[in-house]
């Protein structure tokens, strides 16, 4: 930051005399009071006149003042000036001053035209470098949570890639994209490239939470921006090189609660009095209690061995001892210079998951130069990624009959019953019980062998890359250009092992699973590129010396261009040779559905667009601000009569305390009091290209030999789609009191979100399954708030800081196309892509209906009496299911609230992060499951013996006097079987989903860290060492839960990219905690 | 100062000039170079891959989808309740299908798939009609008439005559099963007329079904028009026969006889999804192992043909040891497993090449035999038609006939006699040996014939063996009489009846 603020600093002392004659000549040295640094590039300035000058890189300044001079004002972006007496060989320490920090500018086109904050209209926060790098983030999107008001990132895994889902504001869009846009420097990015920025490359991170940015970003901006700035040369000529090296080590944590009583057996064999015994090769987990006599393991093999233990639940330590300590091993090195940035980064992960493991290159150079009226500025970086995983999405295909469920690593990890030794598996090639025909599991692959053997291993490559040139005609006329172009080539191999199968296993076990198969390969590339062309006139003008006018008109103009190709073949003989030409049989070609909002497969794609936009400024005396915008889109996606789309905006800013600076009273009250407002509509095209025609595809099986045969699609579009549009209302006020020592800010938005495109669930007797329409409109609201108390207190030299951050955020749908249920996405896509399929697991889906929040939960439950009580039959006791869904409960989070208090004194500091998210609810998708494998703390709640459910009703034959039945209360009626009867039971309870519905409040600490930066005194002995930290974090620490939720942490969700929210499976790996540290070296 | 005014306005004006000069070029890029669309699907390419489909539903097995649970996108839980097949030891017992507690999701993927296929068959009809060729057209309608009576003998009343209009009808109503069923009587008539036209050239490829033979075409329409007929026996014709629709089908052709099967073979192979249909679920995989898991022969069937001494029953099951071993239905504890039980025999999973059957020819004898036991054909005795019917049967397992000279002499000769001379029970005598025939092959019309007949076609008992699930929550003491609405129907469309009413067939 400071680099940056430095050539500001410079800029600002353009039309600054900066000498005099008869002087006399003054010296000194500007530090930091936070961490005794010195201070490049403040300013220097005699008092009462425009002589001035800057500090250098050391912090040192000489300047000439006149003879009368008497004080030297000192100051710098981010710290309160000081006012000193003109002396020579002076040394200054400089506070930071925490409201002048948020002053900064931001960054408001595409190209980068910055502006004061007091001149915007709507919520815009920065965060700086300072920190993101304190966080220790190994990407952007950690270093996002919890930090800003109105953004709500989820994690959705904690696998190699750690992608999170980004929403700011909640949602403008049902179905359709409710991702920020990420701009990085200036060039528009797709939003998965934030995790492969290396965070020291950051100078600073805007986030515009308002879709008024879209008047001149254009549709994407319509759920607000993150900017990225990458770090630019240093304005001096010294070199600066920065070395920093960080390691993060990740640790499962907040499994679902598992029950560890109970050993293997589903009532293949009973006892006399019929109560389940043992079976030694079963996965589900309904046996006898753990008795610790000693019993067999999985069954006796050909060789007449076989393995046995004691029946007890000491094994059940091994199912969180498979999960490695995963690793974040990152180094850095950049080198800046007077008009250059370099860096070289590499980070090497490896995951919990055993054996994942994914490597991340990148190369940024950033430079620019200036000819007089002409500037260029250039850069280009370069990210490499290398990963290889286990492909978990091979194992709902894995066997011809897919009777089996296998569910994932984490499932066969914890379907594995407790006394059995899991970790002794781990050599599935050499060890005898360990290899394929062999392991103890009849219906459970080994997760050692999943894990070996099915795999995907790819390489992306990432450049981006622009040039932006400038000439200025005159101070008030600038034209700018700019050509950027990101490009991905990204490659990827799926490869399964061949299954061969033993004799003895062949005539022996369960053909489901012990049944050769070939090996399989599915080899895919994709490839995509975007291409931006902006350019813009710009310009300022002062008209009096009070008022003045800002304008700017440009246009842009976008080609999309992407390229998938995947071939594959489940015939593959040679073993282990994975390459599609070594096969029997036809190869598979996979072809694309009509799905409009997933990517096409072996499709080329192409989009184009343009805009037109300009903006029209009016200031009065730097406290009062006005701006109009206005933008017109023509979007390749929409047919041509509806392609031009037009949408218009302004925002106002009022700074009260300096129009009126009689309310001011800058130590004992107010010291800052800004208005704001703003009102701006957006237009966005919410799906894919080539979405205007049903189409038809290729069946499976199909062709046989010169046979085609077709099939039509499940999806009807409208042909006559419109964008959706967003009309956004805001009002907001950022206030500051005792030298701004405690600030305010809170906005209070209102989004009505019209001409929604669906994707509408219709009739299958229509032809169609669903039709894409404008079909819904809803609002979405709130206000968030951030308060600052900076330093909240002092004790003696130490200070104690803290943010907190406040959003409440609602919405409501107010019209569905037909008035009817809109179903957004839930367990049925589940089952249609193969991540849930065990046999009765519950219907759950995401649902918009009239007059409730988007979304509600919609889901199967229990017959009930009209009091609610769950009915059960007379004889069995079971309790069945009801024949209509219910609707229940919200999937957003209604409040998200952070807190960051910070402890500094000196050099060192130590700070904490704790959020809390409620008011919405998850369905845990592992939870049926889970009670279907008998391993779930539910399942075993009665301890297996007969219950009365609980709460519940019969129906007691005889009528109440208004013809209704009578249902009485059930004290004494048994369930018939108590064990797997019950509980793998569809309607008794796997199949009723509310069984594993749970509200999604959570507490969290989400960060602990700690930073200490060596004094300069130690330092300063090795020469050239300018600056040395190192810092500790721990994330994800603590997480406090309802009682309610049995399945720990709700934030994973099973999609990162869909908008159905609060679906959890057991296709994903175990939420994590982290330990880290870094240190950092500057030269 | 007035000359760089001047420049930027040239400037602006050379931006704004190339930019939206080519706007329209560069914005005409929306025409999918990727799918088909309807402005370049023809007829003919859809069609094969429509009658493959009408045969993978008649067997209860579907491509992708081979999970043989409840509640999947088949019928194949008919096989279960109608005692042909059961579950094997090793699996732990699909509470819903042995206690018969049909819910709202058992159905979605059955609904679906009969519409999907109808909706490619009605698109078969569409664009060949567009271009001109009915034969094709006629082709499809016949298909479409199988399964728009399938569908209403499971669900009842079902959309029909404002499906596939989406433009017009996003929620279409239900008509009644009974006006389905007549309007299937016209379009099979319509589709008689049709196959008048010349067939184009193509036709003899296209028709993976019949080779272009277009007299067949004709006689299916007529056996599926017997089969509309016959079930509704016991109802709309019980007291009157239906004689001016009998008259034209004999005037076109008649039905099906001995060696005439429907199926459809476009070039299955003994590779990785190339596999005929229920050979790829029920027989081997390409690699040469047991394909299914979880199919294994009823206790209740095979102890109904070792009774009789029936020799199909190696057939309709594979030996384990010297004998066919069963599985009790419903049973949590006791049964074999899979390796110890018969999986599915020789006689139905011949070979991965095999053509995959619409509508074997012994089925459409029967519905011969059954209509001269109701006095509505009269070209042969009732036994004669019956004996030949089953020496079908055995001709098509690939049974010797000789094997079968005790069964077809004695049993049948001897269980005829002790039937009662009233049509009923003739009719029930017959549908009993249909039922034995029809196992693995078509247990909807097996179901459907149960129904019909008041249970009557399959004796409650066989053995130490029952026909009903063994399972103590069995929640009733039949089997279902019809399947719900899905639960997709409920959701998507406000129309669906919430109510269910008994199959209009039903006596």
């Amino acid at each position: 930051m400071r680099k940056l603020t430095f050539l500001l600093a410079c800029l600002i002392l353009v039309g600054v005399g900066l000498v005099n004659a008869q002087s006399r000549s003054i010296t000194g040295n500007v530090f930091s009071a936070d961490d005794g640094q010195p201070v490049i590039g403040a300013t220097v300035m005699v008092k009462g006149t425009t002589i001035g000058t800057i500090t250098d890189t050391d912090g040192k300044f000489k300047i000439n003042v006149p003879a009368n001079a008497k004080n030297l004002l000192i100051s710098f972006v981010g710290m309160k000036t000081v006012d000193v007496v003109a002396v020579n060989n002076i040394s200054i320490k400089l506070e930071s001053d925490s409201k002048q920090m948020d002053e900064v500018v931001v960054v408001a086109t595409p190209f980068g035209i910055k502006k004061q904050k007091n001149e915007i209209g709507y919520a815009a926060t920065t965060i700086t470098n300072k920190f993101i790098t304190q966080a220790n983030a190994t990407n952007v999107q950690q270093a996002l949570n919890g930090k800003v008001s109105g953004v709500n990132v989820t994690t959705t895994n904690s696998g190699v890639f750690e992608n999170a889902k980004i929403n700011i504001r909640g949602i403008r869009s049902l179905t359709g994209n409710n991702q920020p846009m990420l701009v990085v420097d200036g060039s528009p990015v797709n939003l998965g490239y934030l995790s492969s920025i290396p965070p020291d490359d950051i100078d600073d991170i805007t986030v515009l939470k308002s879709a008024a940015s879209a008047a001149v970003y254009g549709p994407d901006a319509v759920n607000g921006v993150i900017m990225v700035t990458t770090k630019k040369g240093s304005g001096t000529d010294k070199l600066k090189v920065t070395l920093s090296s960080s390691l993060q080590v990740t640790k499962v944590a907040f499994f679902p609660k598992y029950q560890k009583e109970f050993g293997a057996g589903a009532g293949e064999t009973l006892d006399k009095w019929g109560n389940y015994l043992y079976v030694p090769y079963e996965n589900q987990q309904y046996g006898p209690r753990f008795d610790g006599s000693t019993q067999q393991i999985g069954l006796v093999l050909s060789d007449g061995s076989s393995q046995s233990g004691p029946y007890t639940n000491a094994h059940y330590s091994d199912k969180v001892k498979f999960w490695n300590s995963g690793s974040t091993f990152q180094n850095s090195i950049s080198l800046s210079g007077k008009d250059f940035f370099f860096s070289l980064s590499n980070a090497d992960i490896k995951g919990v998951m055993p054996n994942d493991k994914n490597q991340r290159t990148a190369l940024r150079f950033n430079a620019g130069k200036t000819y007089g009226k002409f500037s260029i500025n250039y850069n280009i970086d370069y990210t490499h990624q290398d990963w290889d995983v286990v492909n978990e999405s091979a194992l709902p295909s894995l066997f011809a009959s897919s009777s089996s469920y296998n569910g994932s690593v984490f499932f066969a990890v914890m379907q594995t019953a407790s006394n059995v030794p899991l970790l002794q598996y781990k050599d599935w090639q050499n060890n005898k019980f360990a290899q394929y025909s062999n392991y103890q599991n009849d219906f459970g692959l080994s997760p050692y062998w999943i894990v070996g053997n099915l795999r995907q291993k790819g390489t992306q490559h990432d450049i981006i890359g622009n040039v932006n040139a400038t000439y200025k005609f005159a101070n008030w006329l600038q034209l700018d250009a700019k050509l950027s172009s990101n490009m991905s080539f990204q490659s990827w191999k799926n490869t399964t092992a061949p299954i061969v199968v033993s004799d003895w296993a062949h005539a022996n076990r369960n053909p489901t699973q012990y049944t050769s198969t070939l090996g399989k390969v599915l080899d895919g590339m994709y490839q995509y590129q975007r291409i931006n062309f902006d350019y813009y006139l710009s310009g300022e003008k002062k008209i009096t010396d009070d008022f003045g006018i800002k304008y700017l008109a440009g246009g842009t103009m976008r080609r999309n261009e992407a390229k998938d190709i995947e071939l594959g073949g489940s015939n593959l003989v040679v073993p282990y040779l994975y390459n599609i030409s070594v096969r029997s049989g036809d190869a598979s070609v996979s072809s694309s559905s009509n799905n409009n909002f997933v990517q096409l497969a072996n499709a080329n794609i192409t989009s184009s667009s343009l805009g037109a936009y300009a903006t029209l400024g009016f200031n009065y005396k730097k406290w009062a601000f006005v701006e109009l915008t206005g933008r017109n889109d023509w979007d390749s996606r929409l047919m041509a009569s509806n392609r031009s789309f037009f949408y218009p905006g302004a925002n106002a800013s009022l700074v009260v305390s300096d129009a009126l600076p009689s309310i001011k009273n800058e130590e004992q009250g107010l010291s800052f009091l800004k208005l704001r407002g703003s009102v701006t509509k957006s237009g966005n095209v919410n799906f894919n290209p080539y979405a205007l025609s049903a189409t038809y595809s290729p069946s499976s099986g199909f062709p046989y030999g010169s046979n085609a045969g077709f099939t039509a699609n499940a999806t009807i579009p409208n042909k006559d789609l419109k964008p959706e549009f967003v009309t956004t209302t805001e009002a907001g006020f950022e206030v500051g009191f005792f030298n701004n020592r405690v600030n305010f800010e809170s906005t209070y938005f209102f989004q009505k979100c019209t001409n929604q495109i669906l994707s509408v669930s219709q009739s299958d007797a229509t032809g169609y399954p669903y039709a894409l329409a404008n079909a819904a409109d809803f609002n979405n609201y709130g206000v968030e708030m951030d308060l600052n108390l900076n330093p909240l207190v002092k004790i003696g030299r130490g200070r104690i800081s803290l943010k907190l951050n406040a959003t409440y955020n609602n919405n409501k749908v107010t019209r569905t196309l037909n008035n009817t249920t809109v179903v957004i996405g839930g367990t049925d896509n589940f089952a249609a892509s193969g991540l849930q399929q065990s046999g009765s697991s519950p219907t759950v889906s995401n649902v918009a209906i009239v007059g409730q929040p988007a979304f509600m939960f919609q889901m199967t439950d229990y017959a009930r009496d009209p009091q609610g009580h769950v009915i059960v039959n007379k004889t069995t006791g079971y309790p069945s299911e009801s024949s209509s869904t219910v609707t229940l409960g919200r999937t957003l989070p209604l409040w998200v609230l952070g807190f960051t208090p910070t402890y500094s004194i000196d050099n060192f500091s130590f700070s904490m992060t704790w959020d809390f998210k409620g008011g919405h609810y998850f369905y845990a998708g592992m939870g049926s499951d889970e009670d279907f494998a008998g391993i779930s703390a539910r399942s075993a709640e009665y301890g297996r013996n007969r219950f009365v459910f609980p709460n519940s009703v019969y129906d007691s034959g005889e009528k109440n006097s208004d013809g209704s039945i009578k249902y009485v209360a059930n004290t004494n009626i048994l369930v018939k079987d108590g064990n797997a009867g019950f509980w793998t039971g569809g309607t008794t309870n796997t199949q009723i989903a509310t069984n594993y519905f749970a509200s999604a409040a959570a507490w969290r600490l989400r960060e602990v860290n700690i930073t200490y930066t060596l004094p300069a005194k130690l330092i300063h002995q090795v020469k050239g060492l300018e600056r040395v930290t190192v810092s500790a974090v721990g994330k994800n620490l603590l997480l406090f839960v309802p009682k309610s939720n049995q399945w720990g942490d709700p934030e994973f969700n099973y999609s990162s990219t869909g908008n159905t929210s609060g679906i959890s499976s057991s296709f994903q790996t175990p939420a994590s905690r982290y330990f880290g540290g870094t240190l950092t070296v500057q030269f | 100062m007035k000359s760089i005014y001047k420049s930027s306005l040239f400037i602006a004006a050379f931006f704004t000039v190339i930019s939206f000069a080519g706007c329209d070029k560069f914005l005409d890029v929306n025409t999918d170079p990727n799918r088909a669309t309807d402005a370049n699907m023809t007829a003919d390419l859809i069609f094969p891959n429509a009658a493959v489909e009408v045969a993978a539903l008649q067997a209860n097995t579907y491509w992708s989808t081979t999970t043989s649970n409840f509640a999947s996108s088949n019928l194949i839980h008919l096989n279960r309740w109608m005692g042909y097949w059961g579950w094997p030891g090793d699996y732990s017992v699909d509470q819903e299908e042995t206690s018969y507690s049909i819910n709202f999701s058992s159905s979605d993927g059955i609904w679906s798939r009969y519409y999907n296929t109808l909706f490619d068959l009605h698109q078969v009809e569409v664009k060949a009609t567009a271009s001109g060729d009915s034969v094709l057209a006629a082709s499809s309608i016949i298909l479409s008439a199988k399964l728009w009576q399938e569908l209403v003998d499971v669900f009842g009343d079902i959309p029909y005559s404002q499906s596939f209009q989406s433009e017009l009808y996003q929620n279409p109503t239900y008509d009644k099963g009974a006006d389905v069923y007549a309007a299937l009587q016209t379009n099979l008539d319509h589709a008689i007329v049709l196959f008048g036209g010349s067939a184009k050239k193509s036709f003899a490829t296209t028709d993976i079904v019949f080779k272009g033979d277009i007299s067949k075409w004709k006689k299916f329409a007529n056996t599926l028009k017997l089969r509309i007929l016959l079930r509704q026996a016991e109802t709309t014709y019980k007291s009157t026969a239906p004689t001016a629709e009998l008259a034209k089908i004999a005037a076109n052709g008649g039905v099906f006889g001995a060696g005439e099967s429907v199926s459809v073979n476009p070039g299955f192979s003994n590779s990785l999804g190339k596999q005929s249909p229920f050979y790829a679920v029920y027989g081997k995989t390409a690699a040469g192992d047991d394909a299914s898991s979880t199919a294994r022969a009823n206790n209740f069937f095979v102890t109904l043909l070792t009774n009789n001494n029936d020799p199909r029953l190696s057939y309709f099951f594979r030996l384990v040891g010297a004998k066919v071993v069963g599985t009790t239905y419903g049973l949590a504890a006791g049964n074999p497993k899979g390796a110890d039980c018969s999986n599915i025999g020789s006689g139905l999973a011949k070979d991965p090449a095999q053509a995959a059957w619409i509508l074997p020819s012994f089925e459409s004898m029967f519905f011969h035999a059954e209509a001269v036991t109701r006095g509505w054909m009269t070209d042969q005795s009732v036994i004669t038609a019956d004996t030949l019917a089953i020496k079908e049967s055995f001709a098509w397992l690939g049974c010797p006939e000789s094997d079968g000279i005790d069964y077809l002499s004695k049993t049948v000769t001897d269980l005829w006699a002790n039937t009662g001379a009233d049509v009923t029970s003739q009719v029930n005598f017959i549908l009993n040996q249909k039922y034995i025939s029809l196992c693995g092959v078509d247990a909807l019309e097996a179901w459907s014939d149960y129904r019909k007949m008041n249970q009557a076609t399959v004796p409650a008992e066989a053995g130490d063996y029952t026909l009903l699930s063994v399972n103590p929550a069995r929640g009733s003491n039949t089997i279902p009489l019809r399947m719900l609405y899905p639960q997709s129907e409920y959701t998507a469309n406000p129309n669906t009846p919430t109510t269910a009413t008994k199959i209009f067939w039903l006596p």
